[in-house]
């Protein structure tokens, strides 16, 4: 898998590189602002673009703005944004039309190397990845305003799952439950929630995103 | 189209013209009647024969003379007011009265003339006699009720009024009825019976319409004193116009009602006055319609109130010499001219330093409370110890300024950087014309009469500028008190001065404060954060690296230290949302007050009116309110919910955190909402704690935001 690095700092990205050198994947170009990451993407046409939200010159959210560019400009680049904080607001900015082929994580996650891989992978081939803590911030939020409250515990924690990308297989190794039990609870969080059960997994992320920012 | 425009509009200026002229005509012809019959009444008034036990109006022919002019002044004001604002009822109305009583003056002449003086020698003298009866009554209910209704824009106050105007008519009606039906003689003309004389109603007790007409003069008087308490300005000024003049005429029936208990000097004023009094009121509705902002009416009652005591205390002088001297002459009423004229020089000398006092104190009355200088000095350092605050202490002194000298307005400038500024301004009326800023230390600007500057060890802080009544200069005295007052004045301004600088100066630490803040956080983020995740990759690279199933001691380690590295990232992460919640320079402060609510334990409802990005300091600031407060709930409160409000009004913000807790919180020195409490401060801002012990907490802010 291609991908092209964004971040301004040059042993991040020389550290990176190496990781995803060493798994398997082909790094193809490292941009060290916007503008660059801009031209390279459109010279290389990556599977996926990691972009530091931070870059100069005001180190705000220039990543972000570029990110939301480079869905429009090239809407088959997936894009995984690397965040210095939980900012929920931001990934709703990120995910909000078309989530597929998008991921936001905190930039810690990058330590964890298996996670960070798989999540580069899902990214690539056009899933959705949602930082875990962005999540329960976001659930919580909803939470509040009583638009989950129909759901059991249970309903929650596997739709906490499901809205980090993970599949049915996945939640139910992550539970230890069967994966039966899984396909039940998911399709009473849809009814629950009146969504229609999608065919493919990352739609009923999608689904969940989609309501996650609405609701 | 075009073509039939213009015609049409040609047609409609030529019918305007037209109704113009007609108006005119019929005003100018009411004015012509008036005169007419005020010259006959004159002239008969001068050939008709004395007669004993003649029946006068006011018991003298001269001044049945005066009060004939004196309404003369009804028409001709009323027939002035029509030629310029025909749509004006007010003119109509005086035109009206004027006509009538000038038929009334005229029946009574004719009547006289032509049943006392030469009895039958006149043709419809009995018709004039029974005219005296009731022609006076329109007139009367025009002016009394009609005037006050519609005065000073010729409509009436709201629709609601119209039963009013609709009863007053019916007084009219009720009242001139009754009277021309009173059977038996005619007052004044002995042996002269009514002719339409109906006993019927005439038992209807002719006191009907007179109650009727007095009811009708309350509601008008009611509907003006409405009317008066609504208005603001103009309208307000025309108002005290016409109430002026019907306080003269008020004064004038009391000097005359003296005069008629045997008071001779009362009764000869009055004699004089009353007439003055009857024009003086259309004069009044005149200068208020046309000419209110000529003459200052503040001068004008003072100088009557001045002329008014005068008068009547040579009036009480006179009563009382000619009494001594009467007495003592043994030749009881009559005087001879000489002793009057001598009496009233003597009298008049005597009273020249009382003139002044008298004056003065009229000024006083009108002006308000101007005192001793000793006093307003006094005054002015005991109400500068009872205030602190700049903004009280600036007007405070305008006005105590104002008051001291009997100024018409007064405003305090401040010398700041570049220029002058008006800080103050007495008396606080918005509409006042605000005067150009005067050049420090040249002449006065226009509509200011005395410039005094205010100097602290020589340096020029300010000057108080000073607007007299026309005609009004500053004595010795007061100028000297205005002269001393800007000494203390000196005081005052060059604290404002230091307050506002103060302020301006808290306000840049705040943002310097914040800037820093930001400054730290972005290092951690971009400096320190990035490179410890940088080491744990490189650490978690090694670890793998060397890692081949089962972990040697060595790759364990680096796993261990990957993950304190780790740890340490995220205990970085909360530290540097501590320092500046980047969340609100990045979002922006919905989003931030968002995610406050969502990591709050407690269900935190928020309530944000959406408001356009501010100030990075004012957004800082709420950010940190509401997480101090929410951290508090979350701490203190036993809370179930909390409420998080955000909205803008006007130039201010307004932010309140509210739970349904325990209550009882005191904001102890050092804890972190003292802390914001100066923060919101440094804003301009200011800060509230509610919580009553059992009641909740509520914790409310204003921060101003002037875009």
């Amino acid at each position: 898998m291609r991908v092209v690095i964004a971040d301004d700092s040059v042993l991040f990205r020389e550290g990176l590189a190496a990781l995803l050198d060493r798994s398997g994947f082909e790094v193809v170009a490292q941009a060290a602002d916007a503008d660059e990451l801009a031209a390279l993407v459109a010279a290389d046409l990556p599977d996926v673009a990691i972009v530091d939200i931070r870059m100069p010159p005001t180190h705000t959210d220039e990543g972000l703005v570029a990110s939301i560019a480079l869905r429009e400009r090239h809407p088959d680049v997936g894009i995984l944004v690397l965040s210095h904080h939980v900012g929920s607001h931001q990934a709703v900015r990120l995910l909000a039309d078309n989530p597929a082929g998008v991921g936001y994580l905190l930039k810690d996650r990058v330590t964890e190397l298996t996670g960070f891989l798989d999540a580069v992978a899902r990214v690539a081939a056009g899933g959705s990845v949602i930082d875990p803590e962005v999540v329960v911030a976001l659930l919580d939020g909803h939470r509040r305003r009583g638009r989950l409250d129909t759901l059991t515990p249970r309903e929650r924690e596997i739709l906490a799952l499901m809205a980090e990308g993970r599949t049915n297989h996945a939640i139910s190794d992550q539970l230890v439950v069967g994966i039966k039990t899984v396909e039940t609870h998911v399709a009473h969080i849809f009814a629950k929630l009146g969504l229609l059960p999608a065919p493919e997994d990352h739609r009923r992320v999608l689904a969940v995103l989609r309501y996650l920012r609405v609701g | 189209m075009e073509v039939r425009t213009a015609v049409g509009g040609a047609r409609s200026i030529v019918a305007r013209r037209t109704r113009r002229r007609a108006t005119l005509a019929v005003a100018w012809a009411g004015l012509g009647t008036a005169v007419l019959l005020a010259t006959a009444s004159l002239v008969l008034l001068v050939v008709t024969p004395p007669v004993a036990a003649e029946p006068t109006l006011t018991g003298s022919r001269p001044v049945d003379g005066g009060i004939l002019l004196a309404f003369l002044a009804y028409s001709a004001f009323g027939a002035l007011i029509v030629a310029r604002r025909r749509d004006n009822r007010v003119g109509w109305i005086f035109l009206g009265a004027g006509v009538g009583f000038q038929l009334w003056l005229f029946a009574h002449r004719y009547a006289v003339a032509g049943l006392v003086a030469w009895p039958g020698a006149l043709p419809g003298a009995t018709l004039a006699a029974w005219l005296t009866l009731w022609i006076v009554v329109p007139g009367f209910v025009l002016a009394f009720t009609f005037l006050p209704q519609v005065f000073p824009d010729g409509m009436l106050l709201s629709p609601r009024w119209r039963p009013a105007a609709w009863f007053a008519a019916a007084a009219l009606i009720v009242w001139a009825v009754t009277w021309a039906t009173v059977p038996g003689p005619i007052a004044g003309f002995p042996g002269v019976d009514n002719p339409v004389g109906i006993t019927a109603i005439g038992r209807l007790d002719s006191g009907i319409g007179w109650v009727m007409f007095v009811l009708a003069v309350l509601a008008s008087a009611a509907s003006l004193v409405v009317r008066y308490v609504r208005a603001s300005g103009v309208a307000r000024r025309q108002i005290r116009w016409l109430a002026y003049a019907v306080a003269w005429m008020g004064l004038t029936l009391v000097v005359v009602s003296v005069g008629s208990e045997g008071v001779r000097a009362a009764e000869v004023a009055g004699e004089v006055l009353f007439p003055l009094a009857i024009a003086g009121v259309p004069l009044a509705a005149f200068v208020a319609i046309f000419r209110h902002d000529l003459y200052d009416l503040d001068v004008v009652v003072s100088k009557t109130l001045t002329f008014g005591v005068l008068v009547a205390l040579i009036t009480v002088a006179y009563v009382a010499v000619v009494a001594t001297v009467g007495a003592v002459a043994g030749a009881a009423g009559e005087l001879s001219l000489t002793l009057a004229v001598v009496v009233t020089a003597v009298v008049a000398v005597a009273f020249h330093p009382v003139r002044t006092r008298v004056a003065r104190l009229a000024d006083r009355l009108v002006y308000g409370s101007r005192a001793t200088p000793y006093e307003v000095l006094a005054g002015f350092s005991r109400r500068l110890g009872g205030t602190l605050d700049a903004e009280d202490a600036l007007p405070q002194m305008a006005r105590i300024v104002g008051e001291g000298v009997g100024a018409t307005a007064v405003d305090v400038w401040l010398v700041v950087s570049g220029g002058l500024r008006r800080v103050a301004l007495w008396p606080t009326d918005p509409h006042r014309s605000s005067p150009t800023s005067p050049e420090a230390g040249s002449s006065p600007g226009p509509g200011t009469d005395r410039v005094v500057e205010v100097r602290d060890r020589g340096e020029l802080l300010g000057t108080i500028n000073l607007t007299l009544p026309e005609g009004r200069t500053l004595t010795p005295t007061e100028d000297r008190l205005v002269r001393d007052l800007a000494a203390h004045a000196g005081l005052v301004l060059s604290n404002v001065r230091l307050l506002e600088q103060l302020k301006a100066s808290r306000q840049r630490l705040i943002t310097a404060q914040d800037e820093e803040r930001r400054r730290i956080e972005r290092d951690i983020h971009d400096g320190v954060q990035q490179r410890l995740v940088t080491l744990a990759l490189a650490l978690r690279m090694a670890a793998t690296r060397a890692g081949r199933a089962p972990p040697t001691e060595l790759e364990a380690r680096l796993e261990g230290i990957a993950a304190e590295v780790a740890e340490t990232l995220a205990e970085l992460r909360r530290l540097a949302r501590g320092i500046h919640p980047a969340i609100v320079t990045e979002g922006g402060l919905a989003a931030a007050l968002e995610s406050l609510a969502q990591r709050a334990p407690v269900p935190v409802e928020l309530q944000l009116t959406p408001v356009d990005r501010l100030r990075t300091s004012v957004e800082v600031s709420v950010y940190y309110l509401v997480a101090e407060a929410l951290t508090n709930v979350a701490k203190h409160a036993r809370a179930s919910t909390a409420t998080v409000a955000l909205d803008r009004h006007a130039d201010h913000l307004r932010i309140e955190v509210a739970d349904d807790g325990a209550g009882g919180a005191r904001p102890s020195p050092g804890s972190g909402l003292a802390g914001l409490t100066d923060r919101v401060a440094a804003l301009g801002g200011r800060l509230e704690l509610d919580s009553p012990a059992g009641g909740g907490t509520r914790v409310r802010a204003e921060i101003p935001c002037g875009s």
